[in-house]
């Protein structure tokens, strides 16, 4: 397994994006959560410290599937997808409630967010299940909405609607990529509208609740009318939206962002660290952040197409999709130009699962380049 | 086909690598907008947007009694918060707050640069419990100085003073080592949070959520208006089992003995004590008194050190909660697990006779019986009742010390009752051959199985073990958690979590144990060592069963114990009562526990219903709030301490109006007993007996009480070579009639039943 010409032939490129990323992200974490909330714990870098921690899990997470082979057993595949659908599970009855979602199981000295090993799961099964036969047939592409349909249902659950987003958005673009013809993608897009409907008139005439909650009908409405509901649902957008423009062409400077530091920006160092990053660091900053991001998707669609067979490629391109909707949404939604959903900002938010399973999903990206070509082995 | 499908392939990825450009445009595009196009407005409006968060402090729960008596509560108090920056910028404004708050300009600025650049922009509180003058003229100057503004915020307040302060516990500022401890849970550094007692044990219930409001400013600090308000939840409501009344006059009845001690007898060292009253048939605790106290309320608001310094170097340790936290030998009230012990093993019955000579060598080491002369010939239920050491080192020779050791632990010494209270109580000690090898000497010598058998010697237990013990021997051997907290209300008075009595464990003993223990019991009240306290209570509407105990600490007068409940056919109470170096546990311990009896079954006025009001409360300048005028308030309304004593209950409302005004109490016990002790006397009843029988006998049994202790000192030398530190052995103190009414002299008169009682 271990050979010499794999670390020759490792993509350093995308090593170097993501190290930059990190160090970013670790930067503005502690900027963020120094002056005030770390504070809470009594210590300015608790943040920092407990990020690093996941970092150094995540760099041995990554090292881990460099080295060994990223193709799965049918055996592996199907206890993958039984330990997904347990931690979910688990999570529902043990998890830890926060701010209304079950979503952290507590181990003491950290937690862990079973959503968030749920995409590099699921994003491994999916792509096993997709390269084994054509998908263009009816009964193969109800058992890929089957295979999606438990974890996503107890994602929904705990409710967790960003990552279901997350999940629906790249099993789709896997779909895509596995070459699902258009025809059927017009037959799906009708059975959804269909169903939307029935549910509406469900709602509407029947008095059936709607299965999502109020505080996300409101953040739809504020996306909408962003003068509705100012102190309440419309704040945090408000607060992020000055904390991004302030920043001007070249930022406020490091640790200069009264935006998060006076208590303006809620979940500165999560949801909206983007904000942060911009106040500080402006366009200029910002800049380089997006080409970092672009490089990253863009490199990562490239190990796609390079990919030696199917079941590589769309194991990349399923990491791609993640990165692409996490990076659209999150930043979209702190410029306001998406609607507010919790999903962080890859390689910078602060949050240990997030942190290293993104870390684990290089190290998928670079297993499937050293692999590209048959010479290698 | 395949070529064809790998065309189409590529040209998905090329439908990728488009949309991927496009986002990225679209994202890049509106940076451009917001931070170049619109970026200056933004900043402007993030300059302008320099709100201030005040947080808004949630008051703490109260904590009621079992009848909903108001025990602890929160005032209003009015803090002056400042923005540094605006200050250290403005020399005249600066000098207008030093002058205002009477705190030096140095301080100030001083002060303001330890914070953080981003915390000088916030409201940071300056000086709290401020008065109204001050208010009135720092609200004139805010048009003139902006950044400084004057906020109500509720503090702890303990309207009951040093009433049951160690239950209750205090508050103050949270610690770095609380911090880590708690984190998570959104305490932050100047956060109140509970240190002892039911403040520190129910801290997350009682806390509450503090609100926060932030304030939009402009550029000079004017408030505009208010963005964004989080209102604050106030904390939980504790429902306690302890009755108001009682633990008014457990602290009260202790308080007067100890000085009545010290003035009129030898035992002038008498200054801290015990008072623990508990439900046998629940083990709720009814009241709990650990004297010298302190008053909670010198820690809100900021301590004065020299106050503080002067309770934390008292030798008398008045933090410390003697009722959980301080491990005594027992003495005499040991007795009956010696006893219990004997029965059960089979090595002893009810018909069993013993004779005292007053001392006997055990060993080569001489052991002596509290009484000189000896109790002649007695039966098993005489020699607890009398107390008699002979008796009991009999008993132990033929348990052992092993047979002592494995009752005293299933009637709960040696562990934990339970009991939810901070700081946790201690395990006592029960100190068994097997501790001994383990911790000092393997070698075990006969006299200290008969001073374990007398509670002397390597034994510690603590008050609530004793209570507990003592409930066990009254409920037939159910050992009730002890539990002080009955309900957990939310403000609105919704019941988050309901405490019921619970049993740990239940014993099984034969039934001609119980019967005898509780026997000796009984008549260690009516004919024994405590029948000189019970002198004229009606022992026959009301029996009492209990046992007196007279602990020797080497180097120190005698602790009195007096443990006991009633009624002795049905209990309904537990009762001790401590005394350090009180003397005997009749004279120093059982006046209280016979006085807390008399209010508890209507037969004496609670005297102390007066409601102290402590005198701290009055200064503060807050007086008005609602909060603080509850206790005094409800308490005449809805108290009816009427349903217990209906009858010399008539003139109660009138007698307490005037009462609860008065502030100062408790400062001057000495000269309030005379006032108080005036029904008693004039009890006709009771106090025949008393006057007479003293007078005659008085000479006689003055010498004997002093000879006591004197003529125990040598007799402790002699087997003292290997028992270190402890007096080798258990005398019954002398017993005394009801001592605070009577002079010195006639206390001794007392003697008289005893020496009656035809055993000798």
């Amino acid at each position: 397994m271990w050979d010499r010409r794999l670390l020759r032939n490792l993509d350093y490129q995308l090593l170097l994006i993501v190290a930059l990323l990190v160090a970013i992200g670790l930067l503005t974490v502690y900027s963020a959560t120094r002056s005030n909330i770390a504070l809470d714990y009594g210590d300015p870098s608790f943040f920092l410290k407990k990020q690093l921690a996941s970092v150094v899990l995540g760099v041995l997470g990554m090292a881990f599937v460099i080295f060994f082979d990223y193709r799965l057993s049918d055996l592996a595949a199907h206890l993958i997808y039984l330990i997904n659908l347990g931690l979910l599970t688990l999570v529902l009855f043990f998890g830890s409630e926060v701010s209304g979602a079950k979503a952290w199981l507590n181990f003491g000295v950290f937690s862990l967010q079973p959503a968030e090993l749920s995409k590099l799961f699921l994003i491994l099964t999916l792509a096993k299940f997709l390269s084994e036969k054509d998908i263009n047939t009816p009964k193969r592409l109800g058992l890929a909405f089957l295979h999606l349909l438990p974890p996503l249902a107890l994602i929904l659950l705990q409710p967790d609607f960003g990552t279901a987003m997350v999940f629906v958005f790249f099993f789709f673009v896997m779909l895509f990529m596995a070459g699902l013809k258009i025809r059927y993608f017009i037959w799906i897009l009708v059975v959804v509208l269909i169903l939307a409907a029935a549910m509406g008139i469900a709602h509407f005439v029947f008095d059936v609740p709607l299965p999502i909650k109020d505080y996300q009908i409101n953040r739809l409405l504020v996306f909408i009318d962003p003068g509705r509901d100012p102190a309440g649902a419309g704040w945090s957008v408000r607060q992020a939206v000055i904390a991004v423009g302030s920043g001007r062409f070249f930022g406020k400077g490091l640790f200069q962002n009264t935006q998060g530091q006076l208590g303006f920006l809620p979940e500165k160092h999560t949801d909206f660290i983007f904000g942060v990053f911009c106040e500080e660091w402006g366009f200029f900053g910002a800049f380089i952040l997006l080409g970092l991001y672009f490089f990253l998707i863009w490199r990562s669609l490239r190990i796609a197409q390079q990919a030696k067979e199917k079941y590589g490629a769309l194991v990349a391109v399923g990491v791609m999709a993640v990165f692409l909707v996490h990076v659209l949404e999150n930043i979209g939604m702190n410029m306001q130009i998406m609607p507010v959903t919790g999903i962080p900002l890859p390689f910078i938010s602060y949050g240990g699962s997030a942190m290293t399973v993104n870390l684990i999903f290089i190290g998928l990206l670079e297993s499937i380049w050293v692999r590209r070509q048959k010479i290698l082995f | 086909m395949k070529e064809q499908a790998l065309r189409r392939l590529e040209l998905r990825f090329r439908f990728f690598f488009i949309l991927i450009i496009l986002v990225f445009i679209v994202l890049l595009a509106r940076l451009w907008y917001l931070q170049i196009v619109q970026g200056e407005e933004y900043y402007a409006a993030s300059l302008g947007n320099f709100g201030r968060q005040i947080r808004i402090a949630a008051p703490r729960g109260n904590i009621y009694d079992r009848n909903g008596n108001l025990l602890v509560s929160n005032r209003f108090s009015h803090v002056v918060s400042v923005v540094p920056n605006d200050f250290l910028k403005n020399p005249e404004a600066l000098r207008f707050l030093s002058d205002l708050l009477e705190i030096p300009e140095t301080e100030l600025v001083a002060r303001f640069e330890k914070l953080k650049s981003s915390q000088r922009e916030q409201y940071v509180p300056v000086k709290h419990d401020v008065s109204p003058e001050v208010i009135g003229r720092i609200l004139e100057a805010r048009l003139d100085f902006p950044g400084v503004t004057v906020e109500q915020y509720p503090v702890r307040s303990y309207p009951l003073g040093e009433v049951a302060a160690h239950l209750f516990g205090h508050i103050g500022e949270i610690n770095q080592e609380e911090l880590a401890q708690m984190r998570g849970l959104g305490y932050r550094l100047g956060d109140l949070v509970g240190k002892m007692g039911l403040e520190k044990t129910y801290e997350t219930y009682l806390r509450g959520t503090d609100g926060l409001r932030i304030l939009q400013v402009d550029s000079v600090g004017q408030h505009l208006q208010v963005l964004d308000e989080i209102g604050f939840a106030p904390g939980q409501n504790l429902h306690l089992t302890l009755d108001l009344e009682l633990q008014l006059e457990a602290e009260k009845a202790l308080s007067e003995h100890l000085v009545w001690l010290r003035e009129n007898t030898e035992y002038t060292a008498a200054s801290a004590g015990v008072v623990v009253v508990m439900d046998p048939r629940s083990g709720a605790i009814l009241a709990m008194v650990s004297y010298p106290r302190f008053d909670p309320n010198i820690f809100v608001g900021g301590a004065s050190q020299e106050v503080l310094g002067g309770l934390l170097n008292d030798p008398l340790r008045p933090f410390t909660n003697r009722v959980t936290r301080e491990g005594y030998m027992p003495g005499s009230t040991f007795k009956p697990v010696t006893v219990i012990a004997a029965l059960e093993e089979g090595v002893t019955g009810p018909n069993q006779s013993f004779v005292c000579k007053g001392m006997d060598r055990i060993h080569g080491a001489l052991f002596r019986c509290w009484k000189q002369e000896g109790h002649g010939v007695l039966n098993l239920v005489e020699g607890l009742a009398h107390s008699c050491n002979m008796v009991l080192a009999e008993l132990a020779r033929e348990v052992g010390p092993e047979g002592i050791a494995k009752y005293a632990r299933l009637l709960g010494f040696g562990a934990p009752t339970g009991l939810e209270l901070h700081p946790l109580e201690l395990s006592g000690l029960i100190g068994d051959p097997d501790y001994k090898r383990k911790t000092r000497d393997p070698r075990w010598y006969p006299i200290e199985t008969v001073h374990l058998s007398v509670g002397q010697g390597f034994i510690q237990v603590t008050p609530i073990q004793l209570v507990q013990a003592f409930a066990v021997i009254a409920n037939g051997g159910k050992h009730y958690q002890p539990w002080v907290v009955q309900r957990i209300e939310t403000a609105d008075g919704r019941v988050i979590k309901e405490f019921s009595p619970q049993i740990t464990r239940e014993i099984q003993l034969k039934p001609t144990t119980w019967e005898l223990v509780r026997e000796g019991l009984e008549k260690t009240v009516s004919t024994g060592t405590a029948r000189g306290a019970f002198w004229g209570f009606p022992l026959d509407r009301i029996p009492v069963a209990g046992k007196t105990g007279t602990a020797q600490i080497y180097g120190k007068e005698d602790y009195a114990f007096f443990a006991s409940y009633a009624p002795a056919d049905n209990p309904e109470l537990v009762i001790l009562v401590a005394v350090e170096e009180g003397g005997s546990g009749s004279l120093g311990a059982a006046p209280v526990a016979r006085r807390l009896y008399e209010v508890y079954f209507g037969l004496r006025k609670p005297a102390a219903s007066s409601r102290q009001q402590p005198a701290k409360e009055a200064k503060t300048p807050a007086e008005k709030t609602p909060a603080e005028k509850t206790p005094a308030e409800k308490t005449p309304a809805e108290k009816t301490p009427v349903e217990k004593t209906p009858v010399e209950k008539a003139p109660a409302p009138a007698e307490k109006k005037p009462v609860v005004k008065e502030t100062p109490a408790e400062t001057a016990p000495a000269e309030k007993v005379q006032v108080e002790r005036v029904p008693v006397e004039k009890n006709p009843e009771e106090k025949a007996p008393v006057e007479k029988a003293p007078v005659e006998e008085a000479p006689q049994e003055q010498t004997l009480v002093e000879e006591a202790p004197g003529q125990e000192t040598p007799v402790g030398e002699a087997p003292l070579n290997e028992v270190p530190e402890e007096g080798p052995l258990g005398e019954e103190g002398v017993p005394v009639e009801e001592p605070p009414d009577a002079p010195v002299q006639e206390v001794t008169g007392e003697e008289a039943p005893v020496d009656e009682n035809p055993v000798g």
